[in-house]
């Protein structure tokens, strides 16, 4: 396992390197850049190739992503082209709230999707026709509009949660899933769709195997049989779903962030995006692949847990 | 399965989630001082905390708190009065020489004096400085300082509008920053160091997000601090600013058109008055680029293929008005006369390209601000009206403002959808339109009816400068240099909790109060 965490590891830095570089070259080559942003509307070109030169963007693009590069293997991202403020600065304070969003949105996906196809394939009938029509609603309904609905719903007619923002768990933890609930929600709910029609595929497979029949045959308890047995021989299947999943609730996060103005690293991507700050944009973009890497290698872990021979292959 | 004792405790935990009583308690801490905390939510993020830096526009509102402008303006097109000045005036006749007088006492947040040579200090930095307004400053040919509390402007060149741009968040001008901070070169985007009612809060700012002030305890006027804590929020969805501030959540927000309707059903203030002309400007007036603009019959035709009435209605949702020129009513150069100069005529417009030599029509290339969504719309409607009259508009998409930006600068093409608020009238095209190095012209062109004119009108006062001024708002409608099309509102929402939510564009909450 040691060495297949490395291995992961290893291959993780070149990739780094790969997506800051084609982050930088795409930033770059987007007409304008942050010296634009800064100066406004009114500025006059003499002054835009003033404060380029001051910022260093006038220089060959290999050049300035060299200079990037050198000062990030020594764990300096750089500053805001924008604010001043030191990237990492910006990402930690950032961080945060988007790790809680889609972690939470992960946790609710999982257990909502895996306790909704189970139930389906277990009980069948009407029950199953029923959690298929919710899950097809999850997966239909974008997002956003389930956001919009939810706002006016539970925000405004109910007054049960604060329209936006953001509350540190550290500050309240109360107030900190008050503010994360209808984002969770929205984020949530078309992949809970999605993990309950793949968990209830999984499971009528698994139940319908030789090992299950025998298993009934021996008088082993139901629940015993599909909590125990059956979900642990589907949960390969349904993992890797979950690894998907959690790839498209970062990118999700991006809208709903922007909706609930939630201050995490989605909005700050499209800020530094929409102000060509280049910095930031590696900055968030590094992250985010920093994230992707991670969650990828825990479910390697995952799979390795529910079945060693894995390790193998 | 679970006990019912866990069960019995989610519900219990989820109904404390639920309460709407348990959100209360954020925002208003045990023993909080008796003043309120006001919120406000605006779409976008400064690109600037630092007056020196990147001042006015958006970036005046959040730099507002903690510097307050030497004069203030009441209003829309409203009055200047004192602000951090105790009086004003211009000396002799030719508006080119301005004096302030400012309150005994000032100090900055820093605690060092707020006096005449702290004024010159920072306006010779704000000069020097990447200010997009840093122009303003280098109208400024020097300062005098006859004594502690008095400095004397003068201009290089006459400049009527010169007290305005003093005003308030106008152009960052009169929003004087600390000698102390310039020498030091303090870190102006994680601190502020002004003379304004309040101080930036660094531990409880975000930035990009959430910007907190507190009191400033140097502020000259401590009656004057109404707030315990101003908030600035980013909330870039309109829709969810809108429920923000109907949840309780904010006090003021920005609004556009489309959420305007919903506010006012629901009881929340909104304060709606002209802001921007959205126009197609064309940038090609001496034909350098496509001959036929040069044919003042061409020009013309455009304006007559315009249905305004319609686009203002479809566009801003009936917020806004149609125009044929780019003051707005009573700022100056505005003239009630023009109105409606070109009204919607087909015909008339078809009979001009042909008698211009160009019935079989022509083709134009614009840029456009794409993410702004109303002139995204807008251009689409342009399109299919030009089509009408055989003018195809091939339209280049900044979707970034540094992207649209660039795309202007470069000088290819004819013109430009765009909307510039020209809050004083006139006067302020000129830098924004008819100067060679005008961000609006990008082919450096100069009007022979129009930049002379309003050079010289820069010097005239009273009501022989506001004769000049409609004189040159005459020629550029008669000669259809630019194509107006109609007077976009800014919109505000505001609880009624707050008294005195400014009828300006830059929204200034140094002005505003808790409602008695």
């Amino acid at each position: 396992m040691i060495r297949l965490i490395a291995r992961r590891l290893l291959v993780s830095v070149p990739l780094l390197g790969v997506v800051s570089f084609v982050t930088f070259v795409l930033v770059s080559l987007t007409p304008g850049n942050a010296a634009y942003t800064v100066l406004g509307a009114s500025a006059t070109k003499a002054q835009i190739a003033s404060l380029s030169r001051q910022m260093g963007l006038n220089k060959p693009l290999v050049v300035q992503y060299g200079t990037w590069l050198g000062h990030a293997l020594q764990g300096d991202l750089g500053r805001s082209l924008i604010t001043g403020q030191p990237v990492t600065q910006a990402l930690g304070q950032q961080l945060g709230p988007t790790l809680s969003l889609v972690l939470l949105s992960l946790l609710v996906t999982a257990v909502g999707g895996v306790l909704l196809g189970v139930w389906s394939a277990v009980r069948g009938g009407r029950l199953a026709r029923v959690i298929d029509s919710v899950s097809f609603v999850g997966i239909a309904v974008p997002s956003f509009i389930l956001a919009i609905i939810l706002i006016s719903l539970f925000v405004l007619k109910v007054h049960a949660f604060p329209a936006s923002g953001y509350v540190p768990i550290s500050q309240s933890p109360l107030e900190w899933i008050r503010s994360l609930i209808l984002p969770v929600v929205a984020l949530s709910f078309g992949g809970v769709g999605i993990v309950a029609k793949q968990t209830r595929a999984a499971m009528e497979d698994v139940l319908a195997r030789e090992f299950v029949v025998v298993m009934r045959a021996n008088g082993y308890p139901r629940r015993s049989i599909v909590y125990r047995h059956a979900l642990k021989a589907a949960a390969v299947r349904v993992l890797s779903v979950l690894g998907v999943t959690f790839v498209g609730l970062l990118t999700g996060a991006v809208l709903i962030e922007s909706i609930f103005s939630i201050p995490g690293l989605g909005s700050l991507a499209v800020q530094a995006s929409a102000q060509s700050d280049i910095p930031l944009v590696i900055g968030v973009t590094v992250t985010f692949t920093l994230l992707v890497v991670g969650a990828n290698l825990l479910l390697d872990i995952a799979y390795m847990a529910l079945n060693p021979q894995i390790i193998h292959r | 399965m679970r006990s019912p004792r866990v069960i019995g405790a989610m519900v219990v935990c989820l109904c404390a989630a639920l309460s709407p009583l348990a959100g209360l308690s954020a925002g208003a801490p045990a023993g909080a001082a008796a003043k309120p905390v006001l919120t406000m939510a605006l779409a976008t993020p400064p690109t600037s905390l630092d007056p020196l830096v990147g001042s006015g526009g958006v970036n005046g509102v959040f730099q507002a708190p903690a510097y307050q402008g030497l004069l203030h303006l009441e209003g829309n097109g409203g009055s200047l009065g004192p602000s951090l000045a105790a009086s004003f005036k211009w000396i002799g006749s030719n508006n080119s020489k301005f004096q302030i007088v400012l309150h005994p006492g000032l100090k900055f947040a820093d605690g060092t004096p707020l006096n005449s040579a702290a004024v010159k200090t920072f306006a010779e930095a704000f000069a020097a400085g990447t200010s997009p307004f840093a122009y303003v400053g280098q109208e400024v040919q020097s300062i005098a300082t006859p004594n502690d509390l008095t400095d004397v402007f003068t201009l290089k060149a006459p400049d009527l509008s010169f007290p305005t741009l003093l005003a308030d968040d106008e152009t960052g001008l009169g929003n004087i920053v600390s000698p102390q901070a310039i020498t030091e070169k303090a870190d102006l985007q994680a601190s502020s160091d002004g003379a304004g009612p309040y101080e930036l809060s660094q531990a409880n700012t975000v930035q990009g997000s959430t910007y907190t002030f507190t009191p400033n305890p140097n502020y000259f006027d401590k009656g004057a601090v109404k707030y315990a804590e101003v908030i600035i929020r980013v909330i870039a969805d309109p829709n969810t600013a809108l429920a923000a501030i109907e949840s309780g959540q904010v006090q003021v927000a920005y609004g556009t058109p489309d959420t305007a309707r919903q506010a006012r059903s629901v009881g929340v203030g909104v304060a709606s008055f002209p802001g921007s002309v959205d126009a197609l400007f064309i940038t090609d007036d001496l034909g350098q680029l496509t001959p036929a603009l040069k044919n003042v019959d061409v020009r013309k035709a455009i304006n007559y293929a315009i249905d305004r009435k319609a686009i203002a209605k479809a566009i801003t949702l009936g917020t806004g008005s149609p125009t044929d020129q780019m003051p707005i009513p009573g700022s100056l150069g505005y003239l009630a006369s023009l109105a409606n100069s070109y009204p919607y005529n087909l015909a008339k417009a078809k009979r001009l390209m042909a008698q211009a030599g160009y019935a079989h029509g022509l083709t134009l290339t614009i840029t456009v601000p794409s993410f702004m969504s109303q002139l995204a719309n807008l251009d689409q409607v342009l399109t299919t009206e030009l089509a009408k009259i055989g003018i195809t508009l091939q339209s280049y998409s900044g979707a970034t403002f540094p992207a649209f930006i660039a795309l202007e600068n470069s000088g290819k093409y004819e013109g430009v959808i765009f909307s510039f608020p020209f809050p004083k009238g006139l006067p302020s095209t000129v830098p924004l339109l008819y100067s060679p190095n005008a961000v609006g012209n990008p082919r450096h062109e100069i009007l022979p009816d129009v930049l002379p004119a309003a050079q010289a009108a820069e010097g005239i006062g009273g009501t022989k400068g506001a004769t000049a001024w409609q004189a040159i708002n005459k020629t550029i409608v008669s000669e259809a240099l630019e194509v107006p099309i109609e007077i976009e509102p800014t919109i505000y929402f505001y609880a009624k909790s707050v008294h005195g939510v400014p009828q300006s564009l830059t929204i200034d909450p140094d002005f505003m109060s808790p409602s008695k």
